[in-house]
C-alpha cells in the first residue's frame, strides 16, 4: 500500500506540474517537467556567498517533510490512506505549519536581500491565512462529529459540503492557496517584485527539491478541498482512488487557471481582507454549521 | 562551449545535457521589453524567460549594452549556475563577458535558428574537462580587519585594535583599500549630479553627527566624512541622543554604523553598490557567484564548507535569534565572523547586551520601529524594472526609506550630437531605443524651424502616424512589463503578445490588430482586484508639478501636452486624455486611454493623403539656432540645438524621463517595497533619457 501511496502522490505532483505549465505558458506538454528535473540535476547546486548553511540547505527538505506528512493522513479511497489518524483533520494543519517554517528559512538562509524580505513576508501571509484553514476544518469536524479525514469524507455520503457549507468552502479554497503560494498570493515568491523571493538562491538539485516539495504541496492542499468539501472518493462508476485523484487535479488546475487573471495582493490587503472579512466569516460558517446540524437532528 | 561545467561526458550526462538544451530559460540584458520592441518574441523562439540569473541557462544579451550595464551583464553571467550560455542578438561582443556562443541579428527567424543552435552546442559541449574560468573583472573583493567596537579601525592585516586591544575580525569588502569602512563612494555620490535634486528640500538629509550639515541629496557630510541620513530619521533620535553631548554617544553611534556597515560590507548586495568603478555593477541582490573559480558543485561545497567552518553549526546566542528586526539578526548570524565575534567579546568585556542597546542607535523610520537599514538594489537589470535602470533602495525591513537613481546607461552620446545637420536626426533616434521615431522627429522639427521650412500636411499626417503607432508600442510595451511587476499573468501575456505583434506591424497596416487592441483595451480595467491593487500607490499629489510631463502629469489631471498646440493634431480632432488620481491606477488609466486615443489619430491620419516620411529638404549651409518639442509616450521631449554651416555645433535634450526620475524619492520613500516598484514603474522611466 505504501509503494501505492507514494507513486500516486509523485503520479499527482507530475499532472499538477503538467498543469500548472499548461496554465502559464499555455501550451499543454506534458514531457516538459521530467524534462525540467532533469535538466535541473544536470545543473550545477550553487551555494551563495555567506550562507546560513544549516537553514539553507534544510529549507528545501523541511517543505517537502511538510508536504509529505500532509500527505500522509490524506485518504486516497477508504482503504487507502498511509495513516488512518483519529485527529487527522489537526494534524494536516500541523503539517501545513511547517511550510512557513520552511519558507523563512528559505528566506534567511542564503543571506540575499529578496529572499529575506521574501521570507518574512510569508510569514505575513500565514497570519492572514492560518484561521482561514483552521476554522472552516473545524465546521467541516463538526458535521463528521470526527477529525478523521475518512470520517469526513464518509459525512459527505448525502450531499458534500460544497453545499452544506459553502462559506466555508470559498474560505478554505482561497486559503489552500495562501498556503500554496500560489499566484496571486505568491507573495514569497513574487517574480515581478522579489526576482524568485525565497527560491531565487537555490539552483540544481536543491531547486529541484524546492519545487518538488512546493508541487507536492500544492497535491495535497487540493486533496484536502477534495476531502473535507467535494466528497472525496464518493461518486458513480469509476474506483473510488479514482475520484479522488479527478477531482483533486480539477481542483488544482481551477486553482492554476483562476490566479492567472488577477494580480498578485498587496500584504495588507491580505491581512484586511483576512481578519475583517475572513474571520467574521468563517464564525458565521461554524454558526451555520451548528444551525444546520441541529436542524437536521431534529 | 565557454560555460561548460567540468565533466566528462558520460551516458548520464549526454541525457541530461539534452534535457539542460531542451528547457532554455534566457535571462534578458537589458530586459525583454526592447526585444519585444524590436519585434522579436523569445518565448515563441522556445525560450523560457527567467526572473533571476541563478534559474537562467542562458544570457540573452540586446544591444545596444553601455558598459556600465556590461559590467552588470558579467555579474549576472557569473550568477548563473553552469552549464550556461550566451547568444547575443544584434551586438557582436560585450567586454567583461566571454565571447557569445552564438550571435546573431535581430530578427525572428535568425533567432529562432540560433536558439536552435544553442541547443546543439550544450547538447554537445554541457560538460567539458576543462571547462574554463571566468573571472569577473567588475566586482574585485579582498579582507580587510575591523575592530569590532571600533569601526574606524580597519587594518589591512590581523591584529589588535590600538584603542580596546580586541583582536581584529576579517571582514569581506569590495573596491580600494582605504582606511576607513565608510570611504567608498556611495551610490548617492554617483548620482549626485543627477538631476533628481531639483525638488529636494535643501535640508532633506543630515549628518547624524553633525545636525548643522544640511544637504538636499544623499552624500557625505563636509565635516567628518559620515554618510547623510534622512533627516526626518534622525530629528527626535538626534534630540534624544545627543543632549548629554559625551563621547560616549559619540562611540553609540559609530557602533550603528558598524552594525549597519557590517551587513553591508559582508552582504553582497551592499558590497556591490559600495564599490566605486563597479558600483552598480551587481544587478542584483545576489552575491557573486563562489563558483566563478570552482569548478563543480563539489567543489562549491567544499570551498564554501571549509572558508565558512567557523560558523555552519547554528548560531549559538540566542539573543540573536529573538532580533526583532531581521536585518540585524541576519548580520550577526551570517557575517559570523563579525557578528558572532562581537558577541563573544562583549560577552567578555561587557556581559549580556540588550537588544534595547542594539537598536539604540539605528535610525528609525516613520513608525518608529528600529530596524537595520540596508541598500538593495533593484536593478540594472531587474525583471519588472526597464532594463539599464539603476534604483537602489535602503529597505528599513520591508519598507523603503531611501531610493537613489543612478545613471546605469550612460553611453557618453552627447559627444556624437555634434555633427553634420542632415545626419543629426539618425543619431538623434539612438538616444532610446524605444521611441527612435519621436527623437528622429525631434531632431528633424528643430533642424526645420532653424531653416524656417513650412511642413507639408501629408507628410505631417505621416508623422502623427508614426508617432502615434510608437506611443502604442510603447504603452503596450509597458503594460506587459507591468502586469509581469504586479503578477497579473494574463494581462502580462497578451499585453506582451500584443506588443510584439505592434512593433512588428508598423503603422503601415494596423488593419488586423485594430479589434484585438480595442478588446484589450477595453478589458483590462475589468481585471478583478487591479483597481485596488493600484489605488493610492505612488500618489504625485504634493510634488512639483513641473517635474511631470506626458502621462504622469496626465494622470494627475495636468492636460500638458506638446500636441495641443500642434494644428496638424487639432486638425484631427486631437484632445489628451486627462484623468485626476495622480498615482499608479491613473497612469495606467491614462496609458490605456491613449492607447485608444492614438489609434484612433492613426486611423485618422490614414485616410488623409499618404507620403513618404521624408524631411522637407535643408539647405546645406544651414545656419541658427532653434528650439523644438515633441510629445513623446513618455511626455514633452524638448531640444534646442545651434546649426553654423550645415553643421550641429549644439544640442541640449531635455527628455521627460529626468523629471520622472526625480520623482522616485517623493514616490517611493515610506512605502512597501513592492508598492514602491510599482509606483516607480508606473512612471514608465526611460534609463536611457536618465542618463543619455
Amino acid at each position: 500500500m505504501a509503494v501505492a501511496l507514494v507513486l500516486a502522490l509523485l503520479a499527482g505532483a507530475y499532472a499538477v506540474a503538467v498543469l500548472e505549465g499548461w496554465a502559464t505558458t499555455g501550451r499543454f506538454r506534458p514531457a516538459a517537467p521530467l524534462i525540467a528535473g532533469l535538466a535541473l540535476f544536470g545543473r550545477e547546486s550553487l551555494v551563495p556567498r555567506r550562507p546560513d548553511r544549516l537553514l539553507f540547505e534544510t529549507a528545501p527538505v523541511l517543505l517537502l517533510i511538510a508536504a509529505l506528512l500532509a500527505a500522509a493522513v490524506l485518504p486516497l479511497a477508504p482503504n487507502l490512506v498511509a495513516v488512518d489518524l483519529a485527529t487527522g483533520a489537526l494534524f494536516v494543519n500541523a503539517a501545513w505549519a511547517y511550510v512557513m517554517v520552511a519558507l523563512i528559512m528559505a528566506g534567511w538562509g542564503p543571506d540575499g536581500a529578496y529572499a529575506m524580505v521574501a521570507g518574512w513576508r510569508f510569514l505575513g501571509q500565514l497570519v492572514a491565512y492560518a484561521m482561514m484553514i483552521v476554522m472552516p476544518i473545524s465546521a467541516v469536524a463538526m458535521r463528521a462529529e470526527s477529525l478523521a479525514t475518512t470520517a469526513i469524507v464518509q459525512s459527505q455520503a448525502g450531499f458534500w459540503n460544497v453545499a452544506a457549507q459553502p462559506i466555508g468552502f470559498v474560505l478554505f479554497w482561497l486559503a489552500a492557496m495562501a498556503v500554496a503560494f500560489l499566484p496571486p498570493f505568491d507573495l514569497p515568491t513574487a517574480p515581478g517584485t522579489l526576482a524568485g523571493g525565497v527560491a531565487a538562491e537555490y539552483t540544481g538539485a536543491r531547486l529541484a527539491i524546492f519545487r518538488l516539495a512546493r508541487l507536492l504541496l500544492v497535491v495535497t492542499l487540493a486533496a484536502a478541498v477534495t476531502i473535507f468539501y467535494l466528497g472525496g472518493w464518493l461518486g458513480p462508476w469509476f474506483p473510488a482512488w479514482a475520484w479522488t485523484g479527478i477531482k483533486t487535479l480539477m481542483v488544482a488546475a481551477a486553482m492554476f487557471g483562476g490566479g492567472r487573471f488577477v494580480p498578485r495582493i498587496r500584504v495588507e490587503h491580505l491581512l484586511q481582507w483576512s481578519w475583517k472579512l475572513g474571520i467574521p466569516l468563517a464564525l458565521l460558517n461554524i454558526a451555520w454549521a451548528g444551525v444546520t446540524l441541529w436542524w437536521v437532528d431534529r | 562551449m565557454n560555460g561548460a561545467r567540468a565533466g566528462v561526458l558520460t551516458w548520464s550526462r549526454r541525457l541530461l545535457s539534452r534535457a539542460i538544451a531542451h528547457d532554455l530559460a534566457a535571462f534578458v540584458v537589458p530586459d525583454v521589453r526592447l526585444v519585444r520592441a524590436a519585434g522579436l518574441d523569445p518565448e515563441a523562439a522556445g525560450l523560457a524567460l527567467a526572473t533571476t540569473p541563478r534559474h537562467a541557462t542562458l544570457l540573452l544579451l540586446v544591444g545596444p549594452v553601455p558598459d556600465r550595464l556590461a559590467a552588470a551583464a558579467s555579474v549576472t553571467y557569473a550568477q548563473m549556475p553552469r552549464p550556461r550560455s550566451i547568444l547575443a542578438v544584434g551586438v557582436s561582443a560585450v567586454p567583461g563577458l566571454p565571447e557569445p556562443d552564438v550571435v546573431t541579428r535581430l530578427d525572428q527567424g535568425a533567432l529562432r535558428a540560433a536558439v536552435v543552435e544553442v541547443r546543439r552546442r550544450l547538447t554537445a559541449g554541457a560538460f567539458s574537462p576543462e571547462a574554463p574560468v571566468f573571472e569577473i573583472t567588475a566586482v574585485e573583493t579582498r579582507t580587510e580587519y575591523v575592530c569590532p567596537m571600533h569601526p574606524e579601525i580597519v587594518r589591512p592585516e590581523p591584529g589588535s585594535c590600538p584603542i580596546c586591544g580586541m583582536d581584529l575580525v576579517p571582514r569581506e569588502t569590495v573596491g580600494p583599500t582605504s582606511l576607513c569602512g565608510h570611504d567608498y563612494p556611495s551610490p548617492a555620490d554617483h548620482a549626485a549630479p543627477a538631476p533628481r535634486v531639483r525638488d529636494s528640500d535643501p535640508t532633506a538629509f543630515t549628518c547624524p553627527m553633525h545636525p548643522e550639515a544640511r544637504a538636499a541629496a544623499p552624500g557625505r557630510c563636509p565635516i567628518c566624512g559620515m554618510r547623510l541620513v534622512p533627516a526626518s530619521s534622525v530629528t527626535d533620535h538626534a534630540a534624544r541622543e545627543h543632549e548629554p553631548g559625551s563621547m560616549a554617544e559619540h562611540g553609540r553611534h559609530e557602533r550603528a554604523e558598524v552594525q549597519r556597515g557590517a551587513h553591508g560590507d559582508h552582504g553582497p548586495w551592499r558590497a556591490g553598490h559600495e564599490a566605486p568603478a563597479a558600483g552598480d555593477a551587481l544587478a542584483h541582490g545576489h552575491g557573486v557567484e563562489r563558483g566563478a573559480t570552482g569548478q563543480d558543485a563539489t567543489n562549491h561545497a567544499a570551498m564554501d564548507h571549509s572558508e565558512h567552518h567557523g560558523h555552519v553549526s547554528p548560531p549559538p546566542a540566542d539573543d540573536e535569534r529573538v532580533a526583532p528586526a531581521p536585518a540585524i539578526a541576519h548580520t550577526a548570524m551570517e557575517h559570523g565572523d563579525t557578528g558572532h565575534d562581537t558577541m563573544n567579546h562583549s560577552a567578555h568585556g561587557g556581559g549580556f547586551m540588550s537588544m534595547v542597546a542594539m537598536t539604540r542607535d539605528l535610525p528609525r523610520s516613520d513608525d518608529g520601529l528600529p530596524m537595520e537599514w540596508i541598500d538593495v538594489p533593484f536593478g540594472p537589470l531587474f525583471p519588472g524594472l526597464p532594463g539599464g535602470l539603476d534604483l537602489t533602495f535602503t529597505l528599513d525591513g520591508d519598507g523603503v526609506a531611501r531610493a537613489v537613481v543612478t545613471e546605469a546607461t550612460a553611453r557618453g552620446l552627447e559627444a556624437t550630437w555634434a555633427g553634420p545637420a542632415s545626419t543629426f536626426p539618425g543619431r538623434l533616434a539612438r538616444l532610446d531605443p524605444l521611441t527612435p521615431v519621436a527623437y528622429r522627429l525631434l531632431a528633424r522639427r528643430a533642424l526645420e524651424t532653424v531653416a524656417g521650412v513650412a511642413v507639408d500636411p501629408a507628410i505631417a499626417a505621416a508623422r502623427i502616424r508614426e508617432v502615434e503607432w510608437e506611443r502604442i508600442v510603447n504603452h503596450l510595451g509597458w503594460l506587459a512589463e507591468f502586469g509581469f511587476l504586479i503578477g497579473d499573468q494574463w494581462l502580462a501575456a497578451s499585453a506582451a503578445t500584443l506588443h510584439v505583434a505592434a512593433a512588428r506591424t508598423g503603422a503601415a497596416g494596423p488593419g488586423a490588430l485594430i479589434g484585438a487592441m480595442r478588446r484589450f483595451v477595453a478589458r483590462v480595467p475589468r481585471v478583478p482586484l487591479l483597481d485596488r491593487r493600484l489605488e493610492g500607490i505612488g500618489e504625485s499629489a504634493g510634488v512639483d508639478p513641473e517635474l511631470m510631463r506626458g502621462p504622469v502629469a496626465r494622470a494627475a489631471g495636468i492636460a500638458s501636452d506638446a500636441r495641443l498646440g500642434d494644428d496638424a493634431y487639432t486638425a484631427l480632432g486631437f484632445s489628451p486624455v486627462v484623468r485626476t488620481g495622480g498615482d499608479a491606477l491613473a497612469r495606467l488609466q491614462v496609458r490605456l486611454g491613449e492607447i485608444s486615443a492614438s489609434l484612433d489619430l492613426v486611423l485618422a491620419a490614414t485616410s488623409g493623403p499618404s507620403a513618404e516620411l521624408r524631411p522637407a529638404r535643408l539647405p546645406a549651409d544651414l545656419s541658427g539656432s532653434a528650439g523644438a518639442a515633441v510629445e513623446t509616450p513618455r511626455g514633452m521631449a524638448g531640444l534646442h540645438i545651434a546649426v553654423e554651416r550645415g553643421m550641429v555645433t549644439m544640442a541640449h535634450i531635455d527628455p521627460p524621463s529626468v523629471g520622472h526620475a526625480a520623482l522616485v524619492p517623493a514616490l517611493t520613500t515610506g512605502a512597501e517595497v513592492a508598492d514602491a516598484l510599482v509606483a516607480v514603474a508606473s512612471l514608465d522611466l526611460s534609463p536611457w533619457e536618465v542618463a543619455p
